[in-house]
């Protein structure tokens, strides 16, 4: 049974692409730092994103809507801006965290130096994002951090 | 002389040669279902864009597949009828700096004046929102108040089909409506997929290629089999070779001589119109078979027979009068008719007696024909009739008469839901200038504020000099004031130094980038243009066309269908008249062989459905040749021979045309339903009372 166990998870892994993360935020309007930590799970129709600190919310992105779920189950659609930038980012967020995606994303110009891969982007998300830094261990990817136009900055760090 | 035929028919076909470039086929075969006004509309739709879109994916959503994607891109652009690829939905950097540059102007600005509290607490909310937000979402630093809005797009840089892969979408600059170009094009996508397993591709023109080589396909399984019934009824039954390969021979030179004068005539001769002309033209035989079974072949002498005579006048006169309808495919098929069948009866009446075919042997009894009372069948025919007024409704959707593409319509399901094509309508807007079809533009736009279309990145002047008035009287310097002021004491750096800015170089010179979805096009001193309106909330309106290909095509059938109608009764009229000439008062009973068989076929129809508009076009047909026989049968004194003739005239027509009973595609189903009943009438009106009374034929 356990044997049966530890394959279903194995192969739950090998299909879908989770994990822990600390994210960091700095904006430049406020000069100021925000961190946060959650879990990422990006499977083949949906990527859902739950941030469990400070406080728990759920971000659920399929293929029409981005919805958001807080502590109290109370779900919320995301509209205009709000969605727009969310749907850029999660995208984003999965591409650059899943190193074969990374390194084969037609989206995407790759350079390496060490164990960073600068990332700029292609089309209309030049606009939104100036570029991105990919640090590799083991041929997984430990962390990303983009970088906007406005100055601001996103990192997140897997745990 | 014996081979007066073959040289004629070797004349022709060198003639034909000669001038072959000047031949010309069309494969267009929306241009002979719409209305000019419809054709004017889908081909102004068409410039704007509309139609000609082909969509293709490839299953998965990860980097490999939108790898190979990209790679199919790249190979379709380079087909030539391909004018335009799509992989992306990003804007270009040309639209992406005109938005910019006129982002004041296009936006929705709410220019209601703000109190300095206002202004604070719009401001506190974005500081709260950077502290309490869970998403990432940056600030818009130059519009801090909201004051101007935009609608955005998703988010997303890829086109989806849901649950399959990411699309390609391109257009096309063959012309689709035509078979030939629509299959050119059809082939080279399907050459270059195939290397690409897991791949789908949908384009509207799709139906065509596909239900068109379908209906080819079937057409062909007839054809094959009424070959067969007629190399029997020649070789098996007749068993006169002579007569069947001259027959081929005088049909084969009517048809070269009927493409010859058609493409003088029109500019060119519709497939459709060929391929029917050619079948019209086999209804010949039927003089052919009259005078060789009353063995008028073997005397050497040209051929005049009242009766064929008047028989050929009724049949060509319903063609003539055809021949001026407004509607291009039976206009053809009838000019086309009426060469062919007059060539034909030319053929058969002047030069087959001089070929040295032999007559049959048939004996005489000079029996008087006794075979109805046409009182009585006119009395059954005006019940029928009755009936069929009552009970029979005209089915006007030309769909019903395709072939049903299940493949092709679950793939136009699936891609039109992904794309959300579903949704909306496209509508054309027309007006006398640019400024006053932007005008009108705007005034739909205030009923239809969903509405996509030129106006989303264009004003007219009108609308444009009102907005700078109202950008000029809005005093955005205080605000920016202020806003730096405030922003500061909530805890903000300097992030608003650049908010409002260019406000004063806002000029109404706006110059769309050519690679806009929605165009202007100028087409005979007229300007359009085509928006999208939502399905849901579309209301008819005097101030746009909508473009709506069923609904269109459906009305244009219901007017064919009228035209027809009204081109049939005129040729009834005709008949009457020619009728009355010959048979004075005895006219009812050649009229009967036209009123039974079109009665019955009218009365069977409306036991089954509906009427469509192929049973129309074959009841023409029927019309035609009914006639006939019932000239043929008044007072003949030869009834043997008269008979025997028109049974194999009836048995070649059905397996010339009855034989389309048997295909799977409506259209052709309709037309050989119509004829297979129309023969089955007139074999009742020859042979009623011996089959009644189980007495061999």
């Amino acid at each position: 049974m356990r044997i049966m166990i530890l394959l279903a998870l194995h192969v739950a892994l090998l299909f879908a692409n989770a994990y822990d993360f600390t994210e960091s935020k700095y904006v430049s309007a406020v000069g100021a730092n925000f961190v946060k930590k959650g879990h990422i799970d990006v499977m083949k129709d949906k990527t859902i994103i739950t941030y469990k600190a400070p406080l728990h919310k759920k971000i659920i992105k399929t293929d029409t809507n981005v919805t958001m779920e807080d502590s109290k189950g109370k779900l919320y659609h995301l509209k205009g801006r709000a969605n727009f930038y969310a749907r850029t980012f999660i995208d984003i967020m999965t591409r650059l965290g899943d190193f074969s995606k990374l390194k084969s994303n037609p989206d995407f110009d790759v350079k390496k130096d060490k164990d960073i891969y600068y990332v700029s982007f292609k089309g209309d998300i030049a606009n939104r994002i100036v570029k991105a830094e990919v640090k590799i261990k083991n041929s997984k990817v430990s962390s990303f951090k983009m970088f906007m136009p406005n100055g601001d900055t996103l990192e997140i760090t897997k745990r | 002389m014996r081979y007066l035929n073959l040289a004629i028919f070797t004349l022709l076909a060198i003639l034909y040669l000669a001038f072959s470039s000047h031949v010309k086929f069309s494969t267009n075969f929306i241009e002979i279902f719409f209305s000019q006004k419809s054709l004017k509309l889908f081909d102004i739709a068409k410039k704007l864009g509309i139609s000609n879109e082909i969509y293709i994916s490839k299953k998965g959503f990860d980097a490999k597949s939108l790898k190979e994607l990209q790679e199919i891109a790249k190979k379709l652009a380079k087909i030539p009828e391909i004018s335009k690829v799509e992989t992306s939905l990003d804007i270009s950097p040309k639209l992406r700096e005109y938005i910019k540059k006129n982002y004041y102007l296009l936006a929705d600005f709410d220019d209601t004046p703000l109190s300095k509290d206002e202004i604070k607490n719009r401001l506190k909310k974005i500081y709260e929102k950077i502290y309490n937000s869970v998403l990432y979402e940056p600030i818009n630093t130059y519009d801090p108040l909201e004051l101007f809005h935009m609608r955005f797009k998703g988010g997303e840089k890829y086109l989806k089909l849901k649950n399959y892969g990411y699309i390609i979408k391109a257009k096309t600059s063959a012309n689709t409506a035509d078979a030939a170009q629509a299959r050119v094009v059809y082939d080279k996508i399907n050459s270059l997929l195939k290397n690409y397993p897991d791949t789908i591709s949908f384009a509207p023109f799709y139906f065509l290629v596909e239900n068109s080589a379908y209906i080819r396909g079937d057409a062909q399984k007839i054809m094959l089999i009424a070959s067969i019934l007629l190399l029997m009824l020649y070789f098996v039954v007749l068993k006169n070779y002579k007569l069947f390969f001259n027959a081929i021979i005088a049909i084969a030179s009517s048809v070269v001589s009927a493409i010859l004068l058609s493409s003088l005539m029109f500019e060119s001769i519709n497939i459709l119109a060929l391929v029917f002309g050619v079948s019209i033209t086999s209804i010949s035989i039927d003089y052919m078979f009259h005078y060789y079974f009353h063995g008028l072949f073997s005397k050497k002498k040209w051929i005049f027979q009242r009766r064929v005579f008047f028989g050929f006048l009724t049949t060509v006169g319903v063609f003539v009068i055809f021949s001026f309808i407004s509607i291009e495919l039976f206009a053809q098929l009838a000019f086309f008719s009426v060469i062919s069948l007059s060539v034909a009866y030319a053929l058969f009446s002047f030069v087959f007696p001089y070929l040295d075919i032999k007559a049959p042997h048939i004996t005489d009894k000079h029996s008087e024909i006794k075979s109805f009372n046409p009182l009585l069948i006119a009395a059954v025919s005006a019940v029928m009739l009755i009936f069929v007024y009552k009970n029979l409704s005209f089915d006007n959707n030309l769909k019903n008469l395709d072939y049903h593409n299940t493949r092709l319509l679950k793939l136009s399901k699936m891609f039109a839901k992904s794309l959300q094509n579903n949704k909306y309508k496209a509508v054309i807007i027309e007006a006398k200038n640019q400024e006053l079809l932007l005008q009108k533009y705007e005034k739909i736009e205030k009923t239809y504020p969903d509405m996509l279309g030129i106006g989303k990145l264009m004003l007219s002047q009108k609308s444009c000099k009102n907005r700078i008035k109202k950008l000029q009287k809005y005093n955005f310097n205080k605000v920016k004031q202020i806003i730096n002021k405030e922003a500061k004491k909530i805890g903000f750096k300097d992030t608003f130094q650049n908010s409002y800015p260019y406000m004063e170089a806002v000029k109404c010179s706006m110059s769309i980038p050519k690679e806009t979805r929605f165009k202007i096009i100028k087409e005979d001193n007229l300007y359009y243009t085509l928006a999208l309106i939502k399905k849901e909330s579309l209301k008819p309106s005097n101030l746009f066309e909508v473009v709506d290909l069923a609904k269109t095509l459906a009305n244009d059938t219901k007017e064919m269908k009228e035209k027809l109608q009204n081109y049939m009764f005129i040729s009834v009229a005709f008949i009457m008249l020619v009728l009355l000439y010959s048979f004075g008062k005895e006219i009812l009973y050649p009229l009967v062989y036209l009123l039974f068989p079109l009665s019955t076929v009218l009365f069977s129809i409306s036991l089954i459905g509906k009427i469509n508009i192929m049973h129309i076009f074959a009841l023409v047909i029927l019309l035609a040749i009914s006639i006939d026989y019932g000239i043929y049968m008044h007072k003949t004194k030869t009834v043997n021979q008269t008979k025997l003739a028109i049974r194999y005239a009836l048995l070649s027509t059905f397996f010339g045309f009855g034989v389309l009973i048997f295909s799977k595609t409506a259209a052709m189903h309709s037309i050989g339903f119509v004829i297979t009943i129309g023969i089955v009438s007139i074999f009742v009106l020859l042979y009623g009372k011996r089959i009644l009374m189980f007495r061999n034929l």
